[in-house]
């Protein structure tokens, strides 16, 4: 990867602003019926780290991923991905946004879905060093390639999802819990190739969860929410080394992780309602 | 499908049969049946009451004696039927993107719309008689007024179906409108305007034959058969007339279903998965 990659926002680890989130607030309805669902909320992400989300349900963890992706407008506070603000990272195709079922076009078949992303915006280009049917292949999608979405299984097409995202190497990838409707043994398989993926780039990402072992194997850090209104009831990191292979799962180690982000998160709901 | 274990009906079931079942010839068999039936009974009660039905034979010979009458007043009520709706449904989807782009349009043209839907075509046939001439021009108009209303709001909704999610990732990736439009209303859209002609093209078909019915001195068509038939109680040729007016409607959904097989298979097969 050269330097053009690191001026245009990087996909490399190393020095420099990854994600900066600082003192968020945002809400919906007004009048009577205003509620706040984010309140003053700040986080980091380094650049080319990878960064879960977990917290009670409606604590606002798709409410912070959508305004970090330019999708909602906050109220208040300031978002820098890379220096640029989330309209501009917009504008230049940096951001992949992974919604949680697969949200694919049903009229194309996968590799023609995994194209859509080159397809508009052109006036952005895209830093892709890979051709899509690489990164479909190594997500173990090279046989399926001019299968239309209706005959994969869902966990083909989060796949499809994901590679979608990460194919135009964006600079940061936003996913909204993207294997929630799977089962264990599918979603177990995905994390690895996730990992997998993620571990050939390194690119910045902040991904939304409720399980707490996937939350583990795959950051670096935890960010552990409470709310609503949301906000960050304490970052957990996790210096697990890399490649983490699937022997890592029900390790020592991990274990005693898991331990310390339940503690997180039973806390975090406790200060939730105490809140309310 | 019973729900036996696989092989247990085999046994039961002789060969012939299963062959059978499996062949297209099998799926017309009950059409047939049931057109036989029909048939048979028309013909019972048409030689009871000479003088209410004609019999079937007299029907088709009716039709054969006259072939160049019958070949040239289907023609004309086919062209009014087809032009008269095409131009109507290009009209109306062509306005529904404009509705569903520019809200302002919407609110300006929709009130019209309505009035002119509830509006009955019968009504307004005689008057564009008068204001257009005994030519063709009323029963173009009239068709395309039939057509007009329920295209229209099928396509709206057809351009308004694209799923929420989807909108989402092509918003993160800042696909302009005209992309959106283009790349995902638009594909969204044909399987309710596949439906939509389906339901139209028989409208039209009403519409053409009204229009006919009020200016059936000077023009052909089968409609203007009926009414000139009808005077001098020529039951054969009213029956005709009808029979081909029901083959115009056959036709045309066949071919609308044609059409739509061949341009929306990703369409069935996944209703059809959707349904299992
Ligand atoms: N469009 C909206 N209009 C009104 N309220 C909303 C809207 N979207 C979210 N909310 C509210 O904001 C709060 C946070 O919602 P959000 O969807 O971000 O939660 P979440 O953490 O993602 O929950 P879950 O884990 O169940 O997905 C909730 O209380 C929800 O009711
Ligand atoms: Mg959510």
């Amino acid at each position: 990867m050269g330097s053009q990659s690191e001026q245009r926002g990087g996909s490399a680890r190393g020095p420099g602003l990854g994600l900066v989130v600082e003192g968020i607030t945002k809400s919906f309805g007004s009048g009577r019926d205003r509620a706040l669902a984010i309140a003053d909320l700040s986080v980091e992400v380094p650049r080319g780290r990878f960064a879960t989300v977990i917290g009670p349900s409606g604590c606002g963890k798709s409410t912070l991923l959508k305004v970090v992706a330019g999708l909602a407008e906050a109220d208040a506070g300031t978002i820098s991905l890379f220096g640029d603000a989330p309209e501009q990272a917009r504008a230049n195709k940096r951001l992949g946004y992974v919604p949680q079922r697969p949200a694919l076009l049903p009229w194309r078949t996968v590799l023609e879905n995994v194209r859509f992303p080159f397809q508009v915006n052109r006036r952005a280009g895209t830093l892709a060093t890979r051709r899509p049917e690489e990164v479909l292949t190594s997500v173990g999608l090279g046989e399926v390639l001019g299968r239309r979405p209706h005959e994969l299984s869902g966990g083909m097409q989060q796949r499809v999802a994901i590679a979608r995202a990460f194919a135009f190497e964006p600079s940061l990838l936003v996913m909204d819990e993207p294997f929630s409707a799977l089962d264990e043994l599918t979603r177990e398989s995905l994390r690895h190739q996730l990992l997998a993926l993620w571990e050939a780039d390194q690119k910045t990402v902040l991904f939304v969860t409720h399980s707490v072992t996937e939350a583990v194997v795959l950051s670096d850090l935890v960010i552990v929410m409470s709310g609503p209104p949301g906000r960050v009831h304490s970052v957990v990191p996790v210096e697990l080394p890399r490649p983490r292979g699937a022997t890592l799962e029900g390790s020592e180690e991990v274990q005693e992780l898991e331990r310390v982000v339940r503690r997180e998160l039973s806390a975090a709901v406790a200060a939730g309602e105490q809140a309310q | 499908m019973s729900d036996s274990p696989p092989g247990a009906g085999a046994a039961v079931e002789p060969m012939a049969l299963r062959a059978w079942r499996a062949s297209r010839a099998g799926s017309w068999l009950p059409t047939l049946v049931a057109l036989a039936v029909v048939a048979g009974v028309w013909q019972l009660v048409a030689l009871h009451n000479p003088s209410v039905l004609p019999t079937v034979p007299q029907v088709f010979r009716e039709i054969a004696d006259h072939p160049g009458l019958f070949a040239r007043d289907t023609g004309a009520t086919l062209r009014e039927t087809a032009v008269g709706a095409l131009v109507a449904g290009d009209g109306a989807f062509l306005l529904a993107v404009a509705m569903s782009e520019l809200p302002l349009v919407e609110r300006a043209i929709m009130p019209l719309a309505v009035a002119l839907n509830v509006t009955p075509v019968v009504a307004i046939a005689p008057a564009l008689t008068l204001i257009l001439g005994f030519g063709a021009a009323p029963r173009y108009v009239v068709t395309g007024i039939v057509v007009f209303f329920p295209f229209l709001i099928n396509c709206l909704v057809g351009l308004r179906s694209v799923d929420p999610e989807v909108l989402e990732v092509a918003r993160s990736l800042n696909a302009s409108r005209a992309e959106v439009l283009w790349r995902l209303r638009i594909p969204s859209s044909l399987p309710l305007l596949f439906a939509a002609a389906r339901i139209c093209l028989p409208l039209a078909v009403v519409g053409a034959v009204v229009a006919e019915f009020s200016t059936s001195g000077s023009s052909s068509g089968l409609g203007s058969q009926i009414v000139i038939a009808e005077q001098y109680a020529e039951l054969p040729t009213i029956f005709a007339s009808i029979l081909l007016l029901a083959a115009i409607g056959i036709a045309l959904t066949l071919a609308t279903f044609a059409l739509e097989r061949w341009l929306l298979g990703w369409h069935r097969a996944a209703r059809g998965l959707g349904v299992r």
